[in-house]
């Protein structure tokens, strides 16, 4: 199974994909997801228990216009609502503290973005990708990039779906 | 007069919001990306000339409501001086390294002048010392960087410092937070 949390319009949805919701909640800090009720975010919307599918899944997709080198706001507050994908604890990894993976497997991480992408940006964003699959114990990541939407939606249609 | 811009989800609760009150002067004003307008922030950004965007760490990156006020911001930051304070749960602030990229690299396609940053490693641990006197020995060093970031904001002057609790090797900061969550999760 594949998790796809993306910000695109107008997608085809199966039950693989998360949705892209304009009404998504803030992550607010309260760390519940880590202690009082683990893997479960304390916001009662679509999004509350999505850690549990990226967990199930062999895959993780990302899609992303590319915001100055970074994810746009809509992914990165997705993101932010699964930290309890990993535990809250620590552990050494790569000489550098990071959280403690809440499964043994590493599943596939691809990374998309898209828009208008100079050399820098790109810079930074395979920077981000590679820190995110360490922090969250992902596999190197594949990164791709594209001009548009459109072109995105082709190459989901031909390859991932 | 300084304007602080307060990034973290937990507002005043926050460890951010404990390192503006160490940093900030009484005429110096706070707005808080998680509460206030953003129309209120930008308006404040066109009078302030010194500008404080505090956050924390979120995934490697700067907090998502962050990023939605920078996709909402099409205003240049033309003679304005920007600086940053960066905190990170880990030992090591320079996991802090990329997020204070990505921030100058916008800083700069807005023409705004970078003029620095105070990057701060174990910042979950050295906001705890607002309650534990004792684990502000380990924190000497933050102290002292505070107030010479605070001194170089009030002048206008460029400086970057890093940060971190002291006197902790990795496996031993491990194991003091990983007591400490053990202590939360029921």
């Amino acid at each position: 199974m594949k998790t796809i949390i993306h910000d695109l319009d107008n997608i085809e949805v199966d039950n693989n994909i998360i949705l892209n919701d304009y009404n998504i909640k803030n992550c607010i800090g309260c760390f519940n997801c880590w202690t009082n009720t683990p893997m479960k975010c304390i916001h009662k919307d679509n999004y509350k228990e999505v850690c549990k599918n990226i967990l199930n899944s062999d895959t993780l997709i990302i899609v992303s216009r590319n915001f100055y080198g970074t994810y746009s706001s809509k992914v990165k507050k997705i993101l932010e609502r699964n930290i309890g994908f990993v535990l809250p604890y620590f552990v050494i990894r790569n000489k550098e503290i990071h959280h403690k993976a809440r499964i043994k497997q590493k599943l596939d991480f691809i990374t998309i973005f898209y828009g208008k992408i100079n050399s820098k940006e790109k810079l930074l964003l395979e920077k981000l990708v590679n820190r995110n699959a360490l922090n969250f114990n992902l596999k190197k990541p594949t990164i791709l990039y594209f001009k548009n939407e459109n072109d995105v939606r082709r190459y989901l249609n031909e390859s991932i779906y | 007069m300084n304007l602080y811009i307060n990034c973290s989800p937990k507002i005043k609760n926050s460890n951010s919001e404990y390192f503006t009150q160490l940093i900030k002067s009484d005429n110096d004003i706070i707005n808080y990306i998680y509460k206030d307008n953003f129309e209120l922030i930008k308006k404040n950004i066109s009078i302030y000339k010194n500008i404080i965007f505090v956050f924390p760490l979120y995934m490697d990156t700067f907090p998502s409501k962050l990023i939605e006020f920078m996709e909402n911001f099409n205003n240049k930051l033309i003679n304005k001086n920007i600086y940053i304070i960066c905190n990170c749960g880990f030992l090591e602030y320079r996991q802090n390294f990329l997020a204070i990229d990505t921030f100058i690299y916008w800083i700069n396609k807005k023409k705004g002048f970078f003029k620095g940053y105070l990057n701060i490693g174990s910042g979950e641990i050295i906001g705890i010392t607002k309650k534990n006197k004792f684990l502000s020995l380990f924190c000497h060093d933050f102290f002292k960087k505070i107030k010479i970031f605070k001194c170089y904001i009030n002048n206008e002057k460029s400086i970057n410092l890093n940060t971190n609790i002291k006197w902790l090797n990795k496996r031993l900061f491990c194991i003091i937070c990983n007591h400490f969550w053990k202590k939360r999760i029921k």
